[in-house]
Order: structure tokens, then C-alpha cells, then sequence
């Protein structure tokens, strides 16, 4: 025990002043152990120590700590799988959609032609389940009468490459 | 009366491979009631006391490379004790699914086992008001009281600042005061 001389005076005094019942209390020896229960202690140490190998803590230790480790990793990478799905997941979604043209904001050629790409259709209309719409397209358009034969736009471009008449029609008869 | 070995000898014994269970040995014999007296206190059973005991120096062995130098021995083990103390009293509180007693309450009827409390009834008093106050508070008022400890050298064990230590004492001492006084 250490030495009462390690408490200053003052802080006796100030003890008896501010509590004079415990400062004249006596300790020491209130509480009771096993009859030579230190002289065993270190032995008892000792045995648990070679018990353990000596470093069995402290193998639980890095065992306790690479499961640490392995949880906190794992949870992680689930954490990056969930963020990477959530900005994937949208874009993904949003690509899928058909696309549609609007006033403000025709789609590009290319639009369609990635919409077509990426969907099924092409296969399906090969297969004959579903009408080309192209075809339908094309059979919609609007014709241009040359004397008392109508003819599509792309049938008079045809005919003009193939020929040297072109100068002889003017954009007005080709509707545009 | 056992001669205490000096702590730079311990220490130089210990840095050795094969002197090291030995200068262990004399490190358990050095600061075994110390240790012991520090979490007896606080957990009132011996055979808790116990346990914690030799798990704290088990712990020292097994971090003995983490020691460093600049720091006291008695320093370092004294906050290796605190902290398993502090930390068994929070887990056996933990463990209480319903709480309708404190483990201080538990406690305190440790205090009228005759087989582990043998002072009068005034100490069994003191022993009944400390429990009265919280677990870190009692733990300044034990290394202040019991163990006669400056508060510059519980400061270096607990890691709290000198001021805030006085602060804690002496707001012990007035409960433990008026405890004494009202009973």
C-alpha cells in the first residue's frame, strides 16, 4: 500500500472540513480473502499462461481481428453492389424504354437504331409474327403524281441516280 | 517482508527471451495486491476479483511488445486494470435482461455476507454509499481514498485531466458525506 505521507496536509485538512465523518473513518481490512491467497496467485498465473501456450490471446486476438477485418470488408463490397445497382439499375431502365419524339425534341436515327438493336423486334418481325412498320411506313407516305402515275419519294430518288433527269424535275414535283 | 524488484530490472528481464516468465513472475508478485485491492473494490466478490485479477495480468503478458518505455509500468498495468474493471461491470450490467436492480444493488447485499465483508458497520456504510455513485467516479474515490494515489498519477492511469479528477473527488466526497450523515 502506499505510503499516507503521499497525501499533502492540505488535502487532509480540506478532507476534515468538508467531510469530517469519513475523514475520521478508518480503512483497511474490511474486506477478507483466502487464507494465503497471494502467495498461489502467481502460480496460478504461470499455469493459465502455460495452459494457453503463451500466446493463445494473442492468437484469438488476430483471429477475433481477421474476422473483423473479413465482416468489415464483406459489408463493404455489399455496400458497392447496392450503390453500383442503384446507378445502374435507373440508366439501364431508362435505355430500355422505347423511344419516343416529341415537338421539342425529335429522336435521332441513331436512337431508333439502338432501340432496335438492343429490343427484340427485328427477330420478331423476321419471324412474321409482327407487320415491318417500316413497310407500313413506306406504304403511308404521301405520293407525288408525275402525270397520272403516283410515285414514292424514295421510288423518284431511285429513278433519278439510275438516270440523268434529274435536272428536269424541280423540288417543288418532289414535295419538298 | 518481500523485497520489491525495481521496474527497470523487471523490464530488463522481460526484454529477454529466456528470463521473460521469470520477470513476469516477479511483475505478478510486484503489483498483485495493487491490482487486486483496485478491482476488489469495485466488484465487492472475490471470486469476481479474482478473475479479473489474473485475466488483467494475462493481459499484460500477452501485451507486453506494446509496452512503451516513456510510460511507467505501474502506469500502464494500473490502466489495464481500470479498464477491465470498468468493462466487466458495464457487461454485467448488460447481461441483467431485466433491470430491475442495478449491479450495485446486487452489490450491496454482497456487503452482509460475512464470509467476504468483515468491517464494522460503519465501513459496511462507507461500502453501501459508494455504491451509490457512478462507477467512474468510484473509481477516483477508491485510488484516492484506499490507495492513496496523486491526482497526477490517476490522471496518467484514467487518461482524465488533473482539475476534472478534483472535481469528480470531491462531489464523491459530499454524497458519501451526506450518505453517512442520513444513515
Amino acid at each position: 500500500m502506499v505510503d499516507k505521507g503521499q497525501i499533502s496536509d492540505s488535502e487532509d485538512e480540506q478532507l476534515a472540513h468538508q467531510a469530517p465523518e469519513l475523514f475520521g473513518m478508518k480503512h483497511g481490512g474490511e474486506f477478507s480473502i483466502p487464507d494465503g491467497y497471494f502467495d498461489t496467485l502467481p502460480s496460478l498465473i504461470q499455469s493459465r499462461l502455460s495452459a494457453q501456450g503463451g500466446k493463445s490471446k494473442t492468437a484469438r486476438s488476430f483471429y477475433h481481428s481477421a474476422r473483423t477485418r473479413w465482416i468489415m470488408g464483406t459489408s463493404a463490397i455489399a455496400a458497392a453492389v447496392v450503390v453500383i445497382l442503384l446507378i445502374v439499375l435507373p440508366a439501364t431502365r431508362q435505355s430500355n424504354l422505347p423511344v419516343t419524339a416529341t415537338a421539342d425534341q425529335p429522336a435521332a436515327a441513331a436512337d431508333y437504331a439502338d432501340y432496335i438493336d438492343e429490343s427484340s423486334i427485328v427477330d420478331v418481325m423476321l419471324a412474321g409474327q409482327v407487320p415491318d412498320p417500316f413497310a407500313i411506313a413506306e406504304n403511308n407516305r404521301p405520293k407525288i403524281m408525275i402525270g397520272n402515275t403516283a410515285f414514292t419519294r424514295d421510288e423518284i430518288v431511285n429513278y433519278l441516280v439510275e438516270t440523268d433527269h434529274n435536272d428536269q424535275l424541280s423540288h417543288e414535283d418532289l414535295g419538298q | 517482508m518481500v523485497t520489491e524488484t525495481p521496474d527497470s530490472q523487471i523490464l530488463e528481464l522481460l526484454r529477454n527471451d529466456d528470463s521473460k516468465r521469470y520477470g513476469f513472475n516477479l511483475l505478478v508478485i510486484k503489483y498483485q495486491q495493487k491490482i487486486y485491492w483496485l478491482v476488489r473494490r469495485m466488484v465487492l466478490d472475490h471470486e469476481d476479483a479474482n478473475d479479473i485479477t489474473q485475466n488483467i495480468f494475462l493481459k499484460v503478458w500477452e501485451n507486453l511488445s506494446s509496452f512503451r518505455a516513456d510510460s511507467q509500468l505501474y502506469t500502464w498495468i494500473y490502466r489495464i486494470g481500470v479498464n477491465e474493471a470498468l468493462s466487466f461491470l458495464k457487461k454485467k450490467n448488460l447481461r441483467r435482461f431485466v433491470p430491475f436492480f442495478t449491479v450495485e444493488q446486487k452489490l450491496s447485499e454482497t456487503l452482509n455476507d460475512d464470509n467476504f465483508f468483515k468491517g464494522d458497520e460503519v465501513q459496511r456504510k462507507l461500502q453501501l454509499a459508494l455504491l451509490k455513485l457512478p462507477a467512474k467516479q468510484r473509481l477516483v474515490f477508491n485510488m484516492k481514498y484506499f490507495e492513496l494515489m496523486k491526482y497526477e498519477e490517476i490522471s496518467e492511469v484514467t487518461g482524465t485531466s488533473v482539475g476534472a479528477l478534483k472535481a469528480s473527488y470531491h462531489i464523491a466526497v459530499r454524497k458519501i458525506e451526506e450518505f453517512l450523515k442520513a444513515n
